[in-house]
């Protein structure tokens, strides 16, 4: 029937904008490819690669839950920091991997509850909050350093780089996040509060627990960002984490999920964007562009992205 | 009056308008001749703002093309559509209450007044003057900003805006439906001067005794279809109303029956209760197993508050709700729902629905506690499940359950929001106006549901601005005025409106 027809063909064009963030992926990792005549995949370069792939996973993971709920959460760099820097001094202090894991998860975890206090008793709009918390943490981190350029912690956590080690943290912690997001009440929850707080609140969804939960499990994102920078680094200085925060930004938007969160929201977004940040910051410095000119081309994709993605928002709210 | 022609203004040639997945207009193929009102009739989603819409300029048609006065029209804006001739007085109100009345009549078209780099005022405010004597509304400043006026005077407002123009083509969306009956006779009035002078108009609506007492002509268009076409000495409500629904209509609508005994097991107990918003005060009440208690009342008398207050969503000054069979006092949403209440609220996008979300994430959403196992997990297949079986029970329309809600129809909205509640099982339903902006289908079958639940021993709050609705479906009705209980009636077959209307004011 004509009918039909018509319909199939209207699902297939969604169809393509859910998988759009993708197809860029993988257009950049060729485009790379074919620009740097194959240095972007030479065996050298994954390992960068990975490793830079790694980080900013780990964390839009954990911070996708918060963004989720509504809650715009600009802090991560900062927490990053300061986990990373106070977790290795206590290893240095105790000579001890265990004392450092626990620290680390300690304060990601502090953070995550101290944001939701936040978030819940002041009233003001979370992302400014959170702006002046990232900027808090970033100079609290730069204090405990003193006048330390840098701290090595290689004594602890050993001269090799456990890379099986890193993939099974980072597949079995996006494994987890993906069943929050998708099978739990706290995911279904961040979709609805950030979609329609005043729905969700009269559908009896408690907007600040939920938010509690999705800065925990950011908290749980910045502890194994901050672990594993560690663990590669070997060492902290002050602007360990410096780029985290943006990075993840620009890696939940380019992934393909608005930034104000809600029910389009999703948890493929944290790892696809993380993909095309990675390529993105990696490729160009592969084909020899500037450092300018990478934060410039940057910025001017997150912003064509969340033009697009906001303009198609507004296009379908269309009158009957 | 001039003689009817047989000339024609405008026509649609095998329109279609898809929105996403969803089919709004499929093919529909209609024309207005001058002098002619005609009479667009529908159920909600059945196409016929769309096509105003797009003959405005507000939107452009997917498929298919439009004529005006025989030559091919497509009016890329609604200014564009203003030029060519025609106008359309929008459904949701089009004004800007920070400004003048003169600046909202010529909003858009300031530049027409300009001279050199400054809007000539006076002149602006003289046309004005000219543009509200056309609607008879002289008496009213051109001056005054816009957020003074009351929701009567801004829609007749917006009516001498499309006036001002002078259509050709004038169509009405759903306008009367906010004004009281001195607005209606004014709208109606220059309907009949639009037909004398040999141009016509497109009169939407969902009242079909107003488009019948109005019109000369009904189309009645069907889920984006084109049905048919009845002209004026053909008129006749039970025929329209089935080709409007599609299968036949039964008389059955509210309930039929009388004297039915209401147990004495109260469920719920409302006590003293003073809202801290609106005017609620000092009101009590008492909600027995199997009973739907009707609330009506002026619009401000209080009793969306009330609704609130009942189930934990506004903050109370004084008073308390009380689930009798475990004694918990309810102050949130939360203990409302775990004693299985359910509250479908008067303002639908903004409260009771996630728009961008799924229609199987809004159903969800009330169900989490009753879905999640131990681990606070949901499966899909379970939850699935649980969606269909109130697509299927509400037949809500769409292409699938993972259809966002912010493309559905008024009613099918409605349908969902019914769904959430129904499908977690609530025992006791605190609906406000919820048959709001839908149609008859819609409304006969929440009128069903609402026998069914009752039937099953469930107990409903219905609090309603529609007297009839209220009249047919009440045990017991309770009439509030100035926030305060006015008075009570018991449910009757000889219960009127009148009697009703003098409690109320």
């Amino acid at each position: 029937m004509e009918e039909n027809t018509v319909t199939k063909k209207r699902i297939d064009t969604k169809k393509i904008f859910r998988y759009a963030p993708l197809a860029g992926l993988v257009v950049l990792v060729i485009f790379f490819a074919v620009a740097s005549k194959g240095r972007f995949l030479s065996s050298a370069n994954i390992k960068v690669l990975f490793n830079q792939l790694m980080i900013t996973a780990l964390i839009s993971t954990g911070g996708i839950f918060a963004f989720t709920a509504g809650a715009l959460d600009m802090s991560m760099g900062g927490c990053v920091c300061v986990a990373a820097i106070v977790a290795a001094f206590a290893g240095v202090a105790t000579n001890s991997l265990l004392v450092m894991l626990l620290v680390v998860v300690g304060i990601g975890i502090g953070l995550g509850l101290l944001k939701a206090f936040l978030a819940k008793y002041m009233d003001v709009p979370i992302f400014m909050l959170t702006i002046v918390l990232g900027m808090a943490l970033s100079a609290l981190g730069e204090t405990v350093m003193g006048n330390l350029t840098s701290l090595s912690v290689s004594d602890i956590v050993g001269k090799q780089q456990n890379t099986v080690l890193y993939i099974a943290i980072l597949v079995a912690f996006y494994v987890v996040a993906m069943i929050i997001f998708n099978y739990s009440t706290v995911g279904k929850s961040a979709k609805l509060v950030g979609g329609n707080p005043r729905a969700a609140d009269q559908t009896g969804i408690n907007a600040n627990k939920t938010k509690l939960y999705a800065f925990l499990l950011g908290g749980i994102g910045i502890a194994l960002t901050a672990f594993i920078v560690l663990m590669r680094t070997k060492s902290v200085n002050a602007s360990t984490g410096g780029n985290v925060g943006m990075d993840m930004m620009v890696a939940i938007v380019l992934g393909g999920m608005p930034l104000a969160g809600g029910a389009k929201s999703r948890i493929s977004a944290a790892l696809i964007g993380a993909g095309i940040v990675t390529a993105l910051n990696n490729g160009l410095m592969v084909i020899g562009t500037d450092s300018g000119y990478i934060q410039l081309i940057r910025g001017i994709l997150f912003m064509i992205v969340v033009f697009i993605t906001g303009f198609s928002y507004r296009t379908n709210l269309l009158p009957r | 009056m001039a003689e009817k022609s047989d000339e024609i203004l405008f026509e649609t040639k095998d329109m279609s308008k898809f929105f996403g997945p969803t089919v709004a207009l499929n093919k529909v193929s209609l024309s207005v001749k001058r002098g002619e009102i005609l009479g667009l009739i529908g159920e909600n989603g059945s196409g016929k703002s769309t096509i105003s819409s797009i003959a405005a300029g507000i939107q452009p048609a997917s498929e298919g093309e439009m004529f005006l006065r025989g030559e091919a029209y497509s009016p890329s804006s609604m200014v564009d559509g203003t030029n060519a001739g025609v106008g359309m007085i929008v459904q949701e109100s089009g004004v800007v209450s920070s400004i003048s009345v003169a600046e909202n009549i010529f909003l858009g078209q300031a530049q027409t007044f300009r001279k050199f780099l400054v809007v000539n005022k006076k002149k602006m405010y003289e046309e004005s003057k000219l543009a509200l004597q056309t609607i008879g509304m002289e008496n009213i400043n051109p001056k005054t900003p816009m957020g003074m006026l009351d929701m009567e005077q801004r829609k007749l407002i917006e009516v001498a805006k499309v006036m001002y123009h002078k259509p050709d083509l004038l169509m009405v969306d759903e306008t009367t439906t906010a004004l009281s009956q001195h607005g209606r006779d004014i709208l109606y009035k220059l309907m009949d001067k639009q037909k004398a002078e040999n141009k016509s108009v497109m009169f939407i609506s969902h009242d079909l005794e107003e488009l019948m007492e109005h019109c000369d002509r009904l189309v009645v268009l069907r889920d984006g279809k084109y049905i048919a076409s009845v002209e004026k000495e053909d008129f006749e409500p039970e025929q329209i109303k089935q080709y409007m629904v599609g299968r036949e209509v039964s008389k059955h609508y509210y309930r039929e029956d009388f004297g039915k005994e209401i147990s004495d097991e109260v469920v719920l107990k409302v006590e003293d209760l003073t809202t801290a918003h609106g005017l609620l005060q000092h009101f009590s009440m008492e909600l027995h197993k199997g009973e739907i208690v009707g609330i009506g009342g002026l619009s401000h008398c209080g009793m969306h508050e009330l609704a609130k207050g009942i189930f934990g969503d506004a903050p109370l000054l004084g008073g308390k709700v009380t689930h009798v069979a475990s004694g918990e006092t309810i102050t949130s949403q939360i203990i409302a729902m775990k004693h299985g209440l359910g509250y479908v609220s008067k303002d639908r996008d903004k409260e009771a629905l996630v728009l961008t979300a799924s229609i199987k994430d809004n159903i969800v959403s009330a169900g989490l506690d009753k879905l999640k196992n131990k681990l606070g997990l949901i499966g899909s297949k379970k939850e699935r499940r649980y969606v269909q079986k109130q697509i299927d029970s509400l037949s809500i329309k769409c292409s699938d359950m993972e259809q966002a809600v912010q493309y559905l129809s008024g009613g099918n909205k409605q349908k969902v929001v019914f769904g959430k509640w129904v499908g977690r099982q609530s025992d006791i339903l605190i609906l406000d106006c919820p048959t709001r902006g839908v149609d008859i289908g819609v409304k006969q079958a929440m009128y069903q549901l609402m026998e069914d639940m009752i039937a099953e021993g469930k107990s409903i709050i219905l609090i309603s601005e529609e007297l009839s609705e209220l009249i047919g479906m009440s045990d017991r009705l309770i009439i509030l005025k100035d926030g305060k209980e006015s008075a009570q009636f018991m449910r009757s077959p000889e219960l009127e409106e009148g009697m009703i209307i003098n409690a109320m004011i």
